[in-house]
């Protein structure tokens, strides 16, 4: 089936699982044919009937056609989407953009780094490597929030924590009396903290700009090739295919040539307020 | 065996040093630990010592009644705990209490100070790493400010 990239086809909400006060994360199953499948990284837009449409990153891919995508409630659309209930038909167009580079990853140590909703593009990822972890070196998680509350996916971390297959290491900016298994302190402590062996290391950053901004050059300065870090970048995604120039940043249309991608080629972009 | 030369080097901080001077460092330095809960420093009480933490974690925070420790940051393995003994009036500014049960080396600044005042190369090296640390956590404290995690980010 030839799909236009254009047109929204009909997802059924299967379960809403909320996140936080704030954010859930919606599973979704096609209600006739499926959209192509999406790979860690990509991004759908999903449409809430008679309000509007967002693009939200695929932050799940539990198999059987299904599809995961956490939404945080900042607008009305994304509001519509967190009020829906299973059943409820969302409309989605995708996938979109470029993915994370998991196969250059392979054979290399990973660091990942996200703050705040910025877990949701890197959990297929971390999924894909637990699935799969002897492809990979040492694989570090490092995850920053503002508080232990808005820590998306708590029993997912803790149990990542746990088994200690990979190194999982979160850090609020303010603690609450019962934060004891993660630190005070922003992500780029924590970084330091981390071993990085520099050219063997692959990075995946998704978070607040400043922060990967920061997190970039922290990375570069222990020795990671800008090559080899890749970050995941949001603007404001309307048509998905490059067609609209709303998504722009310089000469990148992060819809169409993002949203993940090289810290070579972006890291000027991001300290131009003009853009 | 291991002696507190070899845990010195061993140290992110002292890594580094010139191997004479942490040799002179490890004639002052011994090898502490807390169990969790433990009140490490006290907000007032005299900057007399700096510890290099090899293990575990201690919560940096300032105490308040009715609400306990207001934690302002965490440090671990690899971090130095205790700068206050640099500037007068050499008291400590924040209180330190161990989250896990913490073992760390723990230089005597007392010990110490007569060589860093006989050799002001040394002592430079050993304040440009202490400026070091101090300088990230700033960097830190400041991307704080920005509270990227809030809204508009």
């Amino acid at each position: 089936m030839t799909v236009d990239p254009m047109l929204p086809v009909p997802y059924r909400l299967l379960d809403r699982m909320p996140e936080t006060r704030d954010t859930v994360t919606l599973t979704l199953e096609p209600v006739d044919e499926a959209l192509p499948p999406p790979q860690p990284g990509q991004f759908a837009m999903l449409w809430a009937y008679g309000v509007g449409e967002v693009p939200i990153s695929v932050a799940g891919l539990p198999g059987a056609r299904r599809v995961e995508h956490t939404v945080r409630d900042v607008g009305r659309v994304t509001a519509a989407l967190c009020r829906y209930t299973p059943g409820d038909i969302i409309g989605v167009r995708g996938p979109f953009g470029h993915p994370w580079p998991l196969e250059s990853a392979r054979g290399h140590d990973v660091v990942i780094v996200a703050g705040g909703i910025g877990l949701a593009p890197v959990r297929p990822v971390v999924q894909a490597i637990l699935a799969e972890r002897a492809a990979y070196g040492e694989v570090s998680l490092i995850v920053g929030a503002r508080t232990a509350h808005d820590l998306l996916y708590r029993e997912a971390l803790d149990a990542w924590w746990r088994e200690e297959v990979i190194d999982v290491r979160t850090t609020v900016d303010t603690p609450c009396s019962h934060w004891h298994t993660g630190s005070v302190g922003v992500v780029t402590q924590e970084l330091h903290r981390v071993p990085i062996t520099g050219a063997a290391t692959v990075a995946l950053v998704c978070g607040p700009e400043v922060m990967m901004r920061v997190v970039g050059a922290t990375l570069v300065d222990r020795g990671v090739p800008a090559e080899q870090i890749a970050v995941s970048l949001e603007r404001n995604m309307e048509c998905g295919i490059g067609q609209c120039g709303h998504c722009q940043l310089g000469a990148t249309l992060i819809c169409r040539d993002g949203p993940v991608l090289p810290w070579a080629s972006v890291h000027d972009l991001l300290g131009v307020s003009e853009l | 065996m291991t002696t507190i030369d070899d845990s010195l080097s061993a140290h992110p901080f002292f890594t580094d040093l010139d191997p004479d001077l942490r040799r002179r460092l490890a004639a002052c330095t011994q090898p502490v630990s807390f169990p969790a809960e433990a009140a490490i420093l006290r907000e007032g009480g005299a900057a007399d010592r700096m510890f290099a933490l090899t293990s575990g974690r201690v919560a940096v925070g300032v105490q308040t009644p009715g609400r306990g420790l207001q934690v302002i940051e965490t440090l671990q393995r690899g971090d130095i705990l205790g700068w206050s003994w640099l500037f007068a009036p050499y008291r400590w500014t924040f209180d330190a209490v161990a989250v896990k049960p913490v073992t760390a080396l723990e230089v005597r600044i007392a010990c110490i100070r007569a060589v860093l005042d006989a050799d002001p190369v040394a002592a430079a090296s050993l304040y440009r790493n202490v400026g070091g640390v101090m300088a990230e956590r700033l960097h830190s404290a400041r991307l704080r400010l920005l509270d990227i995690f809030g809204e508009g980010h």
